[in-house]
């Protein structure tokens, strides 16, 4: 498939904060390209850029064969913008406002149509200040497709809901791929970024550390197993224990990696033991993108 | 435009968000309301307890004298002032300024002395003009005027009176606090709602980030700004009708003038402050800011601004500041049209004014407007 956005050594600084420190990629047309990081990683900056609402300092960026720099009234035409924390208009009704965004473009989709997708049908006559913030979110997605846009930015849809409020926009998005629209979508949740993107840009301080399909990227570490556990006294003894590969401490928490479980596994309890240690929370999981963070940047991301 | 199909419709949801929203409904269009209510009953149309009296000297003795001091006596319910050219005179009871105005046509003293040394014959008529208005204080003040006069040559002469006072009606105007208070509350409701509406809107909608959703859309900025610009205007003519009404139906306000010019003047004083509220938007960064913004710009000109007082009575120094103040020129030509009945070529200045006071504020508004 063709690539349906390019990016080739953007750069943006405000001062002296290198917000974007040229990063480069290209996604195809149809894909869910996720970029994930911490807040301050320069996703939305970057996002900003590509939708033509900031200029890069330096740069080539085309998105759908256009130059964002160029020419970025006939860019808003075929892209659709959901944008981090913006709030709607409190006193219009849902069908409202999709009416009077669908009316700022030359063509848009009927207020019905997407209601439907993003189901909201039963709240199309309520004012906007009532309804929760999941519905909030869908209505900023539904503004975002309603000109039927060919690429559709999402900076953080679900940031700030709850689970089930998050899942359902999850299911929306998922519905949107088949539509065929290219999907632009940051997020600082990696569970998110695992579940829908078929490439994430795992990204932090302005750059880009590695870019890959989910799954390659966990591959990529090398590792399967995770084993998680609070110790009381000095962990590092952990490290050197036989199967262990590497290991982290966050904040009082071990994560020892391994690909021998049942190597690595009795010998931290025997450590443990011997050194009279105390072993609470502990669990063991599969690999996640947050540990190919962690592994990249040395920290975990946080909320 | 690019876009034509939608902008009704961003119109009229602009115009939904207004009516929805009660508390600029309330102080767009009942505050003004009750505001001219409240001073309305206050200084309304009351009964005058003194009628206002102009004479005309024309004769210059001792007896012209002692007949004017005999009006001013403090006993009488008249406000002496003194004119020395009947065509002044005659146009202050034209303009309400008096009730009555009379003259003492030469030859009075020598009338007088006549009558009082009993060699007189004939019979004496002092000139007047007298106001008609709604209220008929002319006529009262003239037969009031009729009286002391009588009293006066009786006094002299006692003996019946041959000393008369012959009336000419004029179609006058009843001018009182009211009528001044009116085409100047009407300014300042324009000028609030004018600042205000477009100032909190454009601010809050940025801190928001509505208007960075909105730049990520095709409209443009003009395409944004007219649709809540084209609103605004639309309230402060609905503001005008319904201040009008009340001002001329419950306070018996006449207007005077063209009521279309009176239109026109009123949408160049809604320009004006529409673009002051857009130029406080541009330099305001918060909600708080823009509304402390608003309120230092429009606080000095709701005192000076020919809103309460007459400019000419202000201090000379403050005359000045009060002349920078678009809402003195605007209050100026409510007022001329209303009460005065001026014509394009009366509130020509105040309008070119007004103009040129809406092109440096939008313009630098533009210069300086900002999505986020």
């Amino acid at each position: 498939m063709a690539d349906i956005v390019t990016v080739e050594g953007l750069r943006k600084s405000y001062g002296d904060l290198r917000a974007v420190d040229g990063i480069s990629f290209a996604v195809e047309s149809g894909e869910i390209f996720g970029l994930v990081g911490p807040n301050g990683a320069g996703k939305t900056t970057t996002w900003e850029i590509l939708e033509g609402l900031r200029h890069a300092d330096d740069g080539q960026i085309h998105v759908a064969g256009i130059d964002v720099r160029k020419h970025r009234r006939k860019l808003r035409t075929v892209i659709g913008v959901q944008l981090q924390a913006t709030a709607l208009f409190e006193r219009l009704t849902v069908r409202e406002i999709l009416e009077v965004f669908g009316g700022m473009y030359p063509k848009h989709l009927p207020p019905e149509t997407l209601m439907k997708l993003v189901n909201l049908e039963e709240k199309a006559d309520e004012w906007t200040e009532r309804l929760s913030g999941g519905q909030k979110q869908r209505l900023a997605v539904a503004l975002a497709l309603v000109n039927d846009p060919t690429i559709v930015f999402l900076d953080e849809p679900t940031t700030g809901l709850d689970p089930q409020a998050r899942r359902s926009l999850w299911d929306v998005i998922a519905e949107l791929r088949k539509t065929g629209k290219t999907i632009m979508l940051t997020t600082h949740y990696m569970e998110e970024a695992e579940r829908l993107c078929d490439r994430v840009g795992v990204m932090d301080r302005g750059r880009i550390l590695a870019l890959d399909p989910p799954s390659q990227l966990v591959r990529n570490l090398g590792q399967r197993d995770a084993v998680e556990f609070a110790a009381n006294g000095d962990a590092s003894a952990f490290a050197t224990l036989p199967g262990v590969d590497e290991m982290k401490v966050e904040d009082g928490l071990v994560i020892l990696y391994t690909r021998k479980l049942d190597v690595a596994l009795p010998a931290v309890f025997e450590l443990a033991r011997q050194r009279g240690l105390h072993v609470e929370d502990f669990r063991v999981r599969n690999a996640s993108l947050e540990d190919v963070f962690l592994h990249l940047t040395g920290r975990r991301i946080r909320e | 435009m690019r876009l034509p199909t939608g902008f009704p419709l961003w119109v009229a949801a602009n115009l939904k968000m207004f009516f929805r929203d009660r508390g600029t409904l309330f102080w767009a269009l009942m505050f003004p309301i009750i505001f001219m209510g409240l001073l309305g009953l206050g200084f309304g149309r009351a009964d005058p307890v003194e009628f206002r009296v102009g004479v005309t000297d024309e004769d210059g003795t001792a007896w012209s004298a002692r007949l004017w001091t005999t009006l001013s006596n403090e006993s009488l319910p008249f406000v002496v002032t003194n004119y020395t050219d009947n065509d002044a005179a005659r146009r202050a009871v034209e303009t309400g300024d008096l009730d009555v105005a009379l003259v003492i046509p030469a030859g009075f003293g020598t009338f007088m002395d006549a009558e009082v040394s009993g060699t007189g014959s004939g019979v004496l008529i002092l000139p007047a003009w007298f106001g008609v208005d709604e209220q008929g204080s002319g006529q009262v003040a003239l037969q009031a005027l009729q009286e002391v006069t009588d009293g006066f040559y009786r006094f002299w002469t006692q003996s019946p009176t041959r000393l008369g006072v012959s009336g000419e009606p004029l179609r006058a105007q009843d001018l009182q606090y009211i009528d001044f208070l009116a085409p100047g509350i009407l300014a300042m409701a324009i000028m609030q709602s004018g600042v205000y509406g477009l100032a909190l809107f454009i601010v809050s909608s940025r801190e928001k980030r509505i208007l960075k959703r909105l730049h990520a859309t095709p409209a443009g900025a003009a395409y944004i700004l007219a649709g809540r610009i084209v609103p605004a205007l639309l309230i402060s003519f609905i503001q005008t009708a319904l201040l009008l009404t009340l001002a001329v139906f419950a306070f018996g306000v006449q207007i005077v003038g063209n009521i279309g010019i009176l239109l026109i003047a009123a949408g160049f004083g809604a320009i004006v402050f529409i673009s002051l509220g857009f130029l406080v938007s541009s330099v305001s960064k918060s909600v708080d800011s823009a509304e402390n913004l608003t309120g230092l710009v429009t606080f000095p000109m709701f005192f000076l601004g020919g809103v309460f007082i007459p400019i000419e009575r202000l201090p000379e120094a403050v005359q000045v500041l009060a002349y920078m103040m678009p809402l003195t020129y605007f209050s100026d030509a409510l007022r001329q049209v209303m009460i005065h009945g001026g014509g394009f070529a009366e509130i020509a200045v105040d309008l070119g004014v007004l103009a040129l006071f809406a092109l440096v504020v939008f313009a630098l508004a533009v210069k300086l407007f900002r999505w986020e």
